[in-house]
């Protein structure tokens, strides 16, 4: 179920009106509990009836049909760890406490995520240094948000052990906390620090923006199913076949990409806000207008919000951060880049995307450092060329982001791997070599160039408030318009949002 | 103001903005169905009759040969598209009534039952846009007499259901004149004019007949067409759909045939109605010729000499009808 999905309108009325008519916070949360897991579930089950209706016969039943249940043992694992904190007299059993919470959270994720790929990473070195290497694999199948429960999780346990938090009493808020469904499959990594405050108080309809709701929900509709979906197509094509494009094709794919993953994902992240602000709870920003960063750490800044604090709380800074020299800062900065890109996949192009990131963050310290010196005009030109130097590195960092191996369509065997199709892109995008003939129009430029405006408005917030000083009733009928033209843009057949992967 | 007035405001707006899109958006391109109509559209006062159906008739009827094995100095069009069962084929045809084909005399009709299943692999533009309300309400009238479970019925129902819903708001309709702006047309490469617009809307299928085990599933689909008994009548639905659309052609100064071709699918076979003219070619054992494995391809469709043979015999039948009405 997506949140673009019909049936998710359904599915949220329901959510909505049954939340709001009780009156318990208690009942509340429990409904919610169970609202989620039947969100989580319903990526897994498929159709519910034939599910149930296959229940005795376990081989028919879907793959990873059982996969609510890893997160419930998670919630379950992370329940007993915090008392287990909590309870511990000594520095010493804290510790031991929390180690079994990152050693199992991390062992599941790193199972589920890396497994097949440290096999096939070792069977491939192996090749390579001459010894005999079976291409063994396991079928694992990735839980959807894994990544993100894992790290809320992680987070809970943490925070608890650096006294930060109180362990929680009831199981249900720890499970509600994790399970949220708004949140869970894709984001914004809630802190229970920020999140669990706020379980304990009954939320109260009044308090809800319902109109700035209903806003920000339709952006991010807009921005998934009407920007990011129609774009794809030119990004699927030039990635899936580099070698057949002009180097005006390749801008065009890796721009639109650039577009495609932050519509994609920032959509998400404000439908994700906005479902849950309905419900009376606020969630994490997780983007801030990350392509008009002047540079490479703002963009970070602006960037899911909610990985980068994570990583740099929970990762650089348990790591050192900048307590030492400079070579050990930069050390952390890499480590904690090559983690995060490892995060985000099983992929050596995942990898490089992270260590691209660490290289060009090492790179603006040092440029800090140096030109900090520098006359006012210097760094007035820089505020007008820094954003354009650090979309144009984003963009090559895309190009890895983005690359997966090409396939053949009858054999299924690899002809091209991602750090190949990368390479070709990159020929085009920084050498600015053709490929090959293949081109589009010059309307994808000019397309570019709306979307670019159109944010930027965005950014002054020039659309920001006018919505807030009509009528009501006007309010309605714009949305309803609006809504009306939007369908029409959005594409018969959807994917999945990106990082549902992850 | 009350929000169960905003709501009513927000769909009164909604559906008052799609009607006002109507008239702006393009329709929208359906494979081979937009090809053809625009073709036919363009040579619509050239043809007598017409053939409307699923493959079993793109494949199975050469309309040249048709009209020389009659010998009236008539001219037909095939108007069959892979997968065009009821309740879509009726759509269809209402589309190329609404043209007002003058010399128009005769259509052909596919004679298949109204298929509600839908294809759950993604919703398609095709699947949207022949769900109005006329046809979807013919899909729930078939899906509410279908044997099966409550609950499958209600999943099926609200399937269609919604994709009405989202043919009545347009859904993905601007996609499509977006993407044609940005993309070059098929990358420079030439389009080339369909097979069926230089042979009046046939296309033959694959010219192998049915061999292995194909020929082992064939033959036990056959036994089963010979052993189904006496033909059922159609369901209310289909009767209904049948009865209306051949008065529809009635209006428009044509009259409708059913034809049952010659498929290897008990779905297909049902007592003649009456009133409406029904030809019968699907039993194994009256045109035992149709259902020679050598003609044919699969279960459902004939090759080209099985093709040739099942259009002289429908030219045969033609001619003596009308032979017999002069």
């Amino acid at each position: 179920m997506l949140f673009i999905d019909p049936i998710f309108f359904v599915f949220i009325a329901i959510v909505l009106t049954v939340h709001w008519t009780l009156r318990g916070n208690t009942a509340r949360k429990a409904w919610l509990l169970v609202c989620s897991h039947i969100f989580y579930a319903g990526f897994f089950i498929g159709n519910p009836f034939e599910f149930f209706a296959k229940l005795g016969d376990h081989a028919a039943l879907p793959d990873g049909w059982w996969f609510p249940c890893v997160l419930m043992a998670s919630t379950c694992l992370d329940y007993i760890v915090g008392r287990g904190i909590g309870g511990a007299q000594t520095d010493r059993k804290r510790r031991a406490w929390l180690i079994v919470s990152v050693v199992v959270n991390l062992g599941v994720l790193c199972f589920f995520k890396y497994f097949n790929f440290f096999l096939t990473s070792a069977s491939g070195f192996l090749a390579w240094i001459g010894l005999p290497a079976s291409d063994w694999t396991l079928k694992v199948i990735l839980p959807y948000g894994i990544s993100f429960y894992t790290f809320q999780s992680m987070s809970y346990s943490i925070d608890v052990y650096r006294r930060r938090l109180e362990p929680v009493r009831s199981f249900l808020d720890l499970a509600f906390f994790i399970s949220f469904f708004p949140q869970l499959v894709a984001g914004p990594i809630v802190r229970a620090m920020t999140f669990l405050p706020q379980v304990s108080v009954a939320r109260v309809w009044g308090n809800v923006d319902a109109r700035a709701c209903l806003v920000l929900f339709f952006i991010g509709f807009v921005k998934k199913a009407c920007v990011s979906e129609n774009v794809a197509p030119f990004v699927d094509d030039v990635f899936g076949a580099p070698g057949t494009f002009s180097v005006s094709a390749t801008f065009i794919a890796v721009l639109f990409y650039a577009v495609q993953i932050y519509c994609d994902f920032s959509g998400y992240s404000d439908m994700a806000i906005a479902t849950s602000r309905m419900l009376g709870y606020e969630l994490t920003l997780n983007f801030h207008f990350p392509y008009f960063a002047a540079h490479i750490t703002e963009f970070w800044r602006r960037w899911h919000i909610s990985l980068s604090t994570w990583l740099r709380d929970y990762l650089y800074i348990s790591l050192g951060g900048n307590r030492g020299s400079k070579l050990f800062t930069y050390r952390n900065l890499m480590l904690t880049m090559l983690l995060g890109g490892l995060w985000h996949g099983a992929s050596w192009t995942f990898v490089i995307w992270g260590g691209l990131h660490g290289i060009a963050l090492i790179f603006h310290r040092e440029w800090q450092r140096v030109f900090a010196s520098a006359g006012a005009g210097f760094h007035r030109a820089m505020s007008w060329l820094g954003p354009v130097f650090c979309f144009y590195w984003v963009c090559i960092t895309w190009i890895f982001f983005r690359a997966q191996p090409i396939r053949d369509a009858t054999t299924g065997a690899i002809e091209k791997t991602g750090f190949e199709v990368a390479t070709m892109m990159l020929k085009s995008f920084v050498l600015f070599q053709d490929n090959g003939p293949r081109s589009f129009t010059d309307w994808p430029f000019v397309l570019f160039g709306v979307l670019v405006f159109m944010h930027w408005l965005n950014a002054r917030q020039f659309l920001a408030t006018w919505w807030r000083r009509i009528p009501a009733w006007s309010f309605a009928a714009m949305l309803g318009a609006g809504t009306a033209v939007a369908l029409c843009f959005v594409p018969a057949k959807y994917k999945a949002f990106i990082y549902f992967q992850f | 103001m009350k929000p169960f007035a905003l709501v009513l405001i927000f769909i009164a707006s909604l559906a008052g903005s799609s009607a006002l899109l109507s008239r702006v958006l393009p329709p929208p391109s359906i494979p081979q169905f937009s090809e053809k109509i625009a073709w036919f559209a363009a040579h619509k006062d050239d043809y007598d009759a017409v053939f409307i159906g699923s493959s079993q008739f793109y494949r199975g009827i050469d309309p040249r040969q048709f009209d020389r094995d009659a010998g009236l100095g008539k001219r037909s069009f095939n108007f069959g598209i892979d997968g065009l069962w009821p309740a879509e084929s009726f759509f269809v045809l209402r589309q190329i009534l609404a043209l007002h084909p003058r010399r128009l005399r005769w259509v052909f009709i596919d004679w298949m039952d109204i298929d509600p299943r839908i294809d759950h692999a993604g919703t398609t533009r095709r699947m949207m846009y022949w769900h109005d309300t006329r046809h979807t309400t013919m899909t729930l009238q078939r899906i509410a007499e279908m044997p099966d479970s409550r609950v499958e019925k209600v999943q099926l129902a609200s399937a269609h259901l919604g994709l009405w819903m989202r043919r009545l708001m347009h859904h993905g309709l601007a996609v499509e004149s977006f993407e044609g702006k940005l993309r070059k047309n098929n990358y420079g490469r030439v389009v080339k004019i369909p097979v069926w617009a230089k042979q009046d809307g046939w296309k033959s299928g694959k010219s192998s007949g049915i061999e292995g085990e194909a020929l082992t599933h064939y033959s036990a689909q056959l036994d089963r067409l010979r052993s189904a008994g006496p033909r059922p009548p159609m369901g209310a639905a289909l009767e209904k759909a049948v009865r209306d659309i051949a008065a529809e052609i009635g209006t428009a100064g044509a009259t409708a045939i059913l034809i049952a071709s010659p498929a290897a699918d008990t779905r297909q076979r049902f007592a003649p109605p009456l009133g409406i003219e029904a030809w019968i070619l699907n039993d194994p054992e009256r045109n035992p010729e149709l259902f020679q494995p050598e003609l044919r391809y699969d279960n459902s469709h004939l090759n080209p000499r099985g093709a040739e043979l099942f259009t002289r015999l429908l030219a045969g039948r033609f001619s003596q009808m009308q032979n017999a009405n002069k």
